[in-house]
């Protein structure tokens, strides 16, 4: 048995565990994406790395093997920012196929890390709860989801109001006002509409300014 | 010289007392609104209609659903839209539902500590308190969450009715929990009008609130004076004067050259006839404190009971009646609308001027802390002589000054002497 410390608890764990394993003993949760159990682990998404005594890079807790006298913290701002790195990594890569994807109503994995750890990439269109022949957009109504930070569960378009963009902008506003150019509406449009509260954001403030001239 | 300047603690926003006192005798007294400029009328020009209810649900975390409702109003009169009676019903509602959570916020944690010795509520260790605060206050947030999608900042209300239209089983849900709550609030007013108030002489006794001869008006189109004299809520202008002082972001207001208050008690005295039957008849146990400015905590308890009564009249209608699916239908036009209601406050009036394709071209919003800050400051001007030298003065004139609960960051105006041209 190895005696390892996770958070200030300290656990007698079974000797070539991983620090993941040893966590779940303790009823520490450690966020994971590609680890499944059964499978040898593969660390790659590199979302559950930890901060090891004495080791000074993060590593992932997965595939980490627990040692005598081992001390690991798993929350940390250091940690916090790696994992919200990791998320954007991966959203580069993954930008607007929520809408194309069934895993809606908060199953999807992925989404719920990204909300906890306040990625700023991800729109509301994520969190509609509308089927896409539903959507304001196909409808001929002006809606801010692609360009808006989801965290409100969607809540004015559930009550029969487009979204109004009152979290503010995403990351990419451009790919957003991309796809509602698609319904047909103009950079005008959306620049009217998110200016009732993104106004004074960096993006739109340099839109209407470069518009004005 | 001895000047007395206190920010004041345990009220929304921010807002300072200064008093000039020289060789013993009181100079002046400034009642100091120092929050910063809002720009709410400005930036609403040139937005589209139905962003109006949006914007100015931001003007306050705690009475939006008020200014929503009051601005809904003022739309529809300008458009010629009009409401059906489901509509006002439920705005009633909504009304009455954020009158109980705000009365009660203001009353539990804003009052309260000043009368048990405390310096706040959740540090008094009155866990019995915090309980049925946090009851009534759950109960008014829900009625407004289920009528309108959200506790704050609504979604549902609109101009011509309402969204989505709550089902049959939310209304019950709603007259389970009012019903369950109903013994916080009866037990609330005997908490405030057992309190022992302070004797309070107040020079100005004129005060305002909606009328309209059939019901305790939350809405409508009628304000009466003092409920003597009445004059159309559209013509607000020509009796009601604002002006501007150099100290203070938020307006002064005057009627006939005098300072006058809105809220609670101004409603009780000139509507108290249509007070539900239990509150109407609790009303005489405070009846003396009614011309005292600090009797605004009882009529606030007892207009939370009355709210409540009608709340359960109003949704048991609903119940057995049914409520109908109703989508707004209206043609945008160019109008001018005024529209006022009661709010936690006291009466509250945006006027709105829209163009044919339903564009803002002129907004005035004005709040009832605005009404009553000339108010305030008549009040405590009289009766800071009386305070002068005892060592609890400050602690007597703030206390003053909570009894009108003055909502400080809606009052907010722009202030700039040099444009404006009245």
């Amino acid at each position: 048995m190895t005696k390892v410390t996770i958070d200030g608890k300290e656990l007698e764990a079974a000797e070539n565990s991983t620090i993941l394993e040893a966590a779940e003993k303790l009823g520490i949760s450690i966020p994971t994406l590609c680890h499944l159990k059964g499978v040898s682990p593969g660390s790659v998404c590199r979302i559950c790395v930890v901060e090891v005594e004495k080791v000074a890079r993060l590593v992932p807790s997965c595939s980490y093997p627990v040692s005598e006298g081992m001390v690991v913290k798993t929350e940390s701002r250091r940690i916090r920012e790696a994992r919200r790195a990791v998320l954007e990594l991966i959203l580069a890569n993954h930008a607007q196929k929520c809408q194309s994807c069934n895993m809606k109503g908060g199953q999807c994995e992925f989404m719920k890390l990204s909300k906890e750890y306040w990625v700023e990439g991800l729109p509301v269109c994520n969190e509609c709860k509308l089927s896409p022949q539903a959507c304001y957009l196909n409808r001929g109504v002006l809606c801010l989801g692609p360009i808006t930070q989801l965290g409100c569960d969607g809540i004015c378009i559930t009550h029969g109001y487009s979204c109004q963009g009152c979290r503010g902008p995403i990351k990419h506003v451009e790919e957003g006002i991309k796809i509602i150019e698609r319904y047909g509406f103009k950079v005008g449009d959306v620049l009217w509409a998110a200016r009732k509260y993104s106004g004074g954001s960096r993006y739109f403030d340099e839109l209407s300014r470069s518009l004005e001239k | 010289m001895n000047n007395i300047s206190k920010q004041i603690s345990r009220v929304v926003g921010h807002c300072k007392l200064e008093v000039d006192v020289s060789e013993g005798s009181v100079k002046d007294v400034r009642f100091n609104i120092n929050e910063d400029s809002r720009f709410f009328e400005a930036f609403m020009l040139g937005r589209r209609y139905d962003d109006v209810p949006e914007i100015v649900t931001r003007i306050c975390g705690t009475c939006n659903a008020n200014h929503r409702i009051t601005s809904i109003v003022a739309l529809e009169n300008a458009m010629g839209v009009k409401a059906s009676e489901q509509t006002e019903l439920l705005r009633k509602l909504v009304i009455n539902g954020s009158l109980i959570q705000s009365h009660m916020l203001h009353l539990y944690l804003l009052v309260l500590p000043d009368y048990i010795g405390a310096d706040d509520l959740f540090g008094s260790g009155k866990t019995e308190y915090v309980r049925r605060l946090l009851n009534l206050k759950r109960c008014g947030n829900r009625m407004v969450e289920v009528l309108c999608g959200r506790p704050i900042q609504l979604i549902d209300a609109v101009v011509g009715g309402f969204n989505v239209t709550p089902s049959i089983r939310k209304i019950e849900e709603l007259l389970r929990i009012l019903k369950e709550t109903r013994e916080d609030a009866v037990e609330s007013f005997h908490l405030f009008s057992d309190l022992k108030l302070p004797e309070i002489e107040s020079p100005e006794k004129n005060h305002i609130s909606l009328k309209n001869g059939s019901e305790y008006a939350l809405t409508g189109r009628t304000i009466s004076l003092n409920g003597e004299e009445e004059f159309e809520a559209g013509k607000y202008k020509a009796k009601i004067a604002e002006t501007v002082v150099p100290y203070s972001t938020s307006k002064r207001c005057r009627i006939n050259g005098r300072s006058f208050y809105v809220g609670a008690r101004a409603r009780i005295r000139i509507n108290r006839d249509f007070l539900a039957d239990e509150s109407k008849s609790l009303v005489s146990s405070f009846e003396s404190a009614l011309d005292n400015p600090m009797g605004n905590i009882p009529a606030k308890a007892a207009e939370v009971l009355h709210c409540y009564d009608d709340s359960i009249q109003i949704l048991e209608g609903l119940a057995s009646k049914g409520v109908k699916e109703e989508r707004p239908k209206f043609e945008i036009k160019s109008g001018e609308g005024v529209g006022v209601t009661e709010s936690t406050r006291g009466t509250l009036i945006h006027h709105y001027v829209l163009d044919d394709k339903g564009f803002v071209k002129y907004a005035n919003i004005i709040t009832p802390t605005t009404f009553n800050c000339q108010h305030i400051e008549d009040t405590l001007r009289s009766n800071v002589k009386k305070f002068l030298g005892s060592s609890d003065m400050v602690f007597q004139l703030e206390r003053i000054i909570r009894a009108y609960d003055p909502c400080i960051s809606c009052a907010s105006h722009f202030l700039d002497l040099t444009v404006r041209r009245r």
